[in-house]
């Protein structure tokens, strides 16, 4: 808000403070064994935090890459992804995250992947609560950014997945992210349907990288183009599949 | 003299030092200025009436108000201050207005009506040429032309065997120090007024302003120190003509602190350059033609783009010896923001351009970079890029030589064990003119004198904008007086104060400081011990200066407060001009500093992005006088020229910026610098030398980003003819050429 | 384009108490003025810079409750109930602090517009690590720009700093 308050947006009539509730800023780990992390939990703490290190590197380090310590430790997580552009997103997508919602006629709850596709609150006024991440412990996490700059940078691209593979190498599970500056992070659901139950050859991974371009469908601005988005996120995940075999 | 503490250090450590733009008068009014939304447009009508309406505000100025030249500009002073009836670039102002509230103030600017009809925009050179184009300018949008011509080229170029021809386009960079313009502008009491703003050369700054204020220079006081930060760009005016017109409107003291983003649209860049260059050797390896255009975006005014340009054209054959050179440079009028003064001066722009072209001969002709130099670099008594004489030194080969040896070591040592990444080494040199050059006013000066509490004062009209002036003037003087820094007071930075001692700038001050101390000390030191000699009873010749006074036998006899006497002060000045070559050729520089640079690169793959792991920097200037301010110099400045090299970019488009703050400008932060940055300073000069420590204010900036595209060559094989390198064009390369490919095949990434 | 820092036509205000520097403070602010104001403006500690206005330079950074802040994103308000330290917090008039001592012996500076910023995130780092090792100086510091040094005196000052504070212990 105080980045448009720099180029000229009026700050709104009425700011409400939420930063007094203290269930909002919790990490603990459910009956589950999923881990719930409050929405105002700073992103600071979150990174650190020995559930999320442990239990989710991949979102750790994608927190790593928001902004600057600085800023993480005011930022908060539920910031992040209602901004919705944030750079944690792509790793939560790709754990498969789900969001618990406050609203007028009680809690209600979503995949973060149904709330990225539009952006909607479930209902008016609904104040994201917490987030909620399943137990990950069969499959590979990854996430990686890149900026204009090494660190301190908004992304150009972000990409996230999460791979479950079987003792023959073949796929029993994948989820491929693919997001960065404007683009909103999305799953790239036909990359996926063609990777399941298949064995990563080069001829697979050749079909893969100019599928993940297409469907990633990243779009340009004035510093990078489309093209270049596009490759680099086909690049950055097909080299880590090429990795895992 | 080594490892100093600067006398600034403790209060800028603590926070304590108040910056011209953290200081606060009673009554003291905020001042705001309105800046023209269109990069080129006829102003029809300016309503001031609703602002001055609004509670809070104090003042509304417009080019009504400037009661003397509504204009400056350090070389012409063709920039409104407040524009009539034409604004020619984003940043030009049309009205200010002083407030009681920033807020208030900001309120009233969206007051101010004016009415625009909008011209067609001259967004490049090329546009700005065009028969058709609009004239920026009354004589034209050619602000300058520069050339330079020696030997027979076509003979030269016949006599070759390789030519290579290519074009090198380098961009806008901001300054980006990191505080912004501002400062606090106060009418004094008894008339006159106090303006406390950064400024490079606060003489020039109250020249200006008398003569847009109409008032005499007597009048106006400039404070211009400390800065956080100038790297050249605030020596030109900035916002001291619209505090100061408030001030005197509303009789009370007006600040002004632009925003980043205010700061970003209305400072002057480095300017953007195409340079096409065509260069030949012959079968030996030899330099026998050199052919050069120069295109400088200069935007819409002058202020130093000509002396820029000259500098360009002066160091287009660098260091080596070329029978023939032919160049030719034009600085184009734009609607393009305003390019100005910038560290390096021009030099940076060229010598991207000639290291490129060294680099290509050699791979052309099947000779190493370095080979390529040692068979061209210029010897100790070889005439200077101009045929001018200069001050002899040995500087070219002794920093290739050693940029040469730390290359072998580099190459040696590397090692690569990803494979999606791949390493290369590459060099470059160049040398450097410091002083404004033959021709110029470059006067000089500065001030010693006994104070009457004892102590030493010795006063140049220098400022500090970090670069650590106050810790060589500290340096020197206490070594050439032999007494300590406790015995010294230093004053700059304030015209009522100090003598006048030129800008600072041009890597002149380092220079200018040990030469007003040449001339300064003995008549000083003589007037020192002549009384101490009276006092005491004794010889003048059995008595030294020492710490804390006049020494005697290894004792310390007689303070220097014992010295004083309020009936014959001890003050000696001194003024001078820097120093220029006996040959009278415009512009030529006489004492030029040399840099030898060797970088190592990362690329990696899949990305496109580069990372300079490592940065050496041989520098030859004399010797070293503050070992720590030095250091500073060479690694900031090699670390401005990474972020040149690799992001900097003010983007524009139409003649308005894309690139309005730090978020999408950026400047290198600690992630994409080498963690070990590495010097070495060459101080020997010739024994005959009698110049003393030159400058090195900007030599680190020069020669840094040949060597990056040297070893991004070195890499992956892509000749780099465009800053900022970008990641896209590194992974079109790579793609073109199947190095990631191969890369996937052989899954060894070392070279 | 004009900052408008403020929303206008709103005077109400709301009070914040907090310490700054060991100091209770105890004012009327307004709920959308920042805090980097406040404490540059109204509290005349100007050792805290402004330079981006966006979070994008750490040069208005702060310690809130021993936690890294640049005060230009903080609103006044969010520092109700909280302990402030700012650059002038960390050195009495006699003695500098460890840190300091380092940025001042090694060339950690030189325009010293980014130095109190800089100085305070090396004391958040090293209050929560003692021996940082090169990858975590960098990440500590990346917040952080500085124009002048390229960060090579900043480097040798945070090492300096490390061992000054081993002294110290």
């Amino acid at each position: 808000m105080q980045m448009q308050r720099e180029q000229g947006v009026a700050f709104p009539p009425h700011l409400i403070s939420l930063e007094q509730i203290r269930e909002l800023t919790d990490i603990e780990e459910t009956v589950d064994g999923s881990v719930r992390i409050g929405a105002l939990t700073d992103l600071e703490t979150c990174r650190t935090h020995p559930l999320v290190k442990e239990g989710c590197p991949a979102l750790s380090e994608a927190i790593g890459t928001i902004a600057s310590p600085a800023v993480r430790n005011k930022g908060t997580i539920g910031g992040n992804i209602l901004y919705g552009v944030g750079d944690a997103v792509p790793a939560l997508l790709a754990m498969n995250a789900r969001l618990s919602w406050f609203c007028k006629n009680g809690i209600r709850s979503e995949w973060l992947l149904d709330y990225m596709s539009d952006q909607e609150l479930p209902a008016e006024g609904a104040i994201l609560t917490d987030i909620s991440i399943p137990s990950l412990v069969e499959g590979h996490c990854f996430f990686r950014k890149v900026g204009r700059r090494e660190t301190f940078i908004p992304s150009v691209v972000t990409v996230a997945m999460y791979v479950e593979l079987t003792a023959q190498l073949s796929i029993q599970s994948i989820r491929l992210v693919a997001g960065g500056g404007v683009n909103t992070p999305r799953r790239l659901i036909e990359c996926e349907k063609m990777l399941m139950g298949k064995q990563l050859t080069d001829e697979l991974l050749r079909v893969l990288s100019s599928k993940l371009k297409e469907e990633s469908a990243l779009i340009g601005d004035a510093f990078t183009s489309a093209d270049y988005r596009r490759t680099v996120a086909a690049n950055l995940l097909v080299s880590e599949l090429q990795s895992l075999r | 003299m080594k490892k100093n503490i600067r006398p600034d250090g403790k209060e800028k450590v603590t926070g304590r030092l108040k910056y011209l733009t953290d200081l606060a008068f009673p009554n003291m009014l905020y001042g705001k200025i309105l800046r023209s939304p269109y990069p080129h447009a006829r102003i029809l009508s300016i309503s001031t009436d609703k602002a001055k309406q609004l509670p809070g505000v104090q003042a509304v100025i417009t080019h009504k108000d400037v009661p003397g030249l509504n204009g400056f500009g350090i070389v012409r002073p063709d920039q409104p201050v407040l524009c009539k009836d034409i604004v020619r670039y984003v940043g030009d102002a049309v009205a200010a207005v002083a407030a009681d509230s920033i807020e208030i103030a900001s309120r009233a600017l969206e007051l101010i009506d004016v009415q625009y009809e909008p011209l067609p925009v001259l967004d490049s050179p090329e546009k700005a040429l065009e028969a058709s184009a609009p004239l920026l300018h009354p004589d034209g949008n050619v602000l300058h032309r520069a050339s330079f011509q020696k030997g027979d080229i076509e003979a030269e170029f016949s006599k070759c065997t390789t030519v290579v021809e290519e074009t090198y386009h380098v961009p806008r960079q901001l300054h980006a120090y990191m505080e912004t313009e501002g400062g606090v502008i106060v009418p004094e009491k008894g008339g006159g007024l106090t303006v406390y703003v950064g400024t490079q050369h606060g003489f020039k700054d109250r020249f200006q302003l008398s003569r847009i204020l109409g008032v005499s220079e007597a009048d106006i006081r400039i404070v211009s120190s400390p800065m956080g930060g100038s790297f050249g760009g605030k020596d030109e005016l900035n916002i001291q003509p619209y505090g100061a017109l408030l001030a005197i409107a509303t009789g009370k003291p007006v600040k002004i602190h632009q925003t980043r983003q205010e700061s970003m649209r209305s400072s002057i860049k480095r300017h953007p350059m195409m340079i096409t260059m065509k260069t030949g050797v012959d079968r030996a390896g030899k330099l026998r033609a050199h052919q050069t255009t120069i295109v400088a975006d200069t935007g819409a005014y002058a202020t130093l783009g000509p002396a820029i340009l000259d500098f360009a054209v002066e160091h287009t054959c660098g260091p080596y010896l070329i029978p023939a050179v032919k160049t030719n440079g034009v600085s184009i009028f734009t609607n393009n923001g305003v390019s100005g003064e910038f560290r390096g001066f021009g030099g940076n722009q060229i010598t991207f351009a000639l290291e490129g072209q060294i680099d290509r001969l050699a791979a052309a002709i099947g000779i190493d970079g370095i080979d390529m130099r040692r068979r061209n670099i210029r010897n100790e008594h070889d005439l200077g890029p101009l045929g001018q004489r200069i001050a002899e030194t040995n500087g070219a080969s002794d920093v290739l030589q050693s940029a040469a040896a730390v290359y072998a070591e580099k190459k040696r040592l590397l090692s690569n064990q990803d494979p999606w990444k791949r390493i290369g080494t590459g060099m470059a040199i160049t040398m450097h003119g410091g002083g404004l050059g033959f021709g110029r006013l470059d006067p000089a000066g500065g001030r010693l004198s006994l104070k009457e509490d004892g102590e030493i004062e010795i006063s140049f009209g220098f400022e500090e904008a970090g670069q650590g002036i106050l810790g060589v003037i500290e340096a020197i003087t206490t070594e050439q007086l032999g007494c300590a820094k406790e015995d010294i007071s230093i004053v700059i930075g304030d015209t009522s104060l100090v003598p006048s001692s030129g800008s600072t700038t041009a890597s002149r001050g380092t220079s200018m400081v040990w030469h007003s101390l040449q001339r300064l000390k003995k008549p000083f030191l003589q007037k020192l011990l002549a009384r101490a000699a009276g006092i005491m009873g004794m010889k003048e010749e059995q008595l030294s200066i020492g710490p804390g006074g006049i020494w005697q036998n290894g004792e310390c006899r007689l303070s220097f407060r014992e010295l004083v006497s309020e009936q014959e002060p001890i003050i000696i000045s001194t003024q001078f001009d820097f120093p220029v070559s006996p040959d009278p050729i415009d512009s030529a520089h006489f004492l030029y500093t040399y840099s030898g640079v060797v970088a190592q690169v990362e690329v990696d793959l899949l990305t496109g992005r580069i990372n300079v792991g490592e940065l050496h920097q041989s520098i030859s200037a004399g010797p070293v006088v503050n070992e720590m301010g030095y250091l500073g110099q060479i690694e900031g400045g090699g670390v401005m020229a990474i972020g040149y090299t690799l992001m900097e970019d003010v983007i524009m488009a139409d003649g308005h910026y894309v690139t309005e703050n730090l978020d999408s400008y950026l400047i290198p932060g600690i992630k994409d610098v080498p963690f070990d940055l590495q010097m070495k300073a060459i101080e020997s000069l010739p024994e005959e030398d009698h110049h003393g420590p030159r400058g090195v204010g900007e030599i680190g900036t020069v020669a840094v980003a040949p060597a990056i595209a040297n070893a991004i060559w070195d890499a992956i094989g892509l000749r780099v003819s465009q800053l900022p390198v970008k990641p896209e064009a590194v992974l079109k390369s790579t793609k073109e050429r199947g190095v990631l490919h191969g890369s996937q095949s052989s899954n060894s990434g070392a070279k | 384009m004009e900052v408008n820092h403020q929303t206008a036509g709103r005077n109400e205000t709301m009070s914040v108490s907090f310490l700054l520097n060991g100091e209770h403070i105890q004012l009327n602010v307004s709920p959308v003025a920042r805090a980097v104001d406040l404490i540059r403006g109204e509290l005349d500690q100007t050792g805290t810079k402004i330079s981006c206005g966006i979070g994008r330079c750490g040069a208005c950074s702060i310690l809130v409750n021993e936690k890294l802040m640049v005060s230009c994103l903080l609103l006044a308000y969010q520092l109700d109930g909280t302990s402030v330290t700012t650059i002038e917090g960390l050195s009495s008039q006699d003695e500098i602090h460890p840190i300091q001592k380092a940025f001042l012996e090694e060339g950690g500076f030189q325009c010293g517009y980014c130095t109190p910023g800089m100085v305070l995130a090396t004391k958040y780092l090293l209050d929560s690590n003692a021996e940082p090792d090169q990858h975590a100086i960098q990440e500590a510091l990346s917040g952080n720009l500085c124009r002048c040094t390229g960060y090579g005196g900043i480097i040798r000052s945070v090492r300096c700093a490390t061992s000054n504070q081993e002294g110290v212990r």
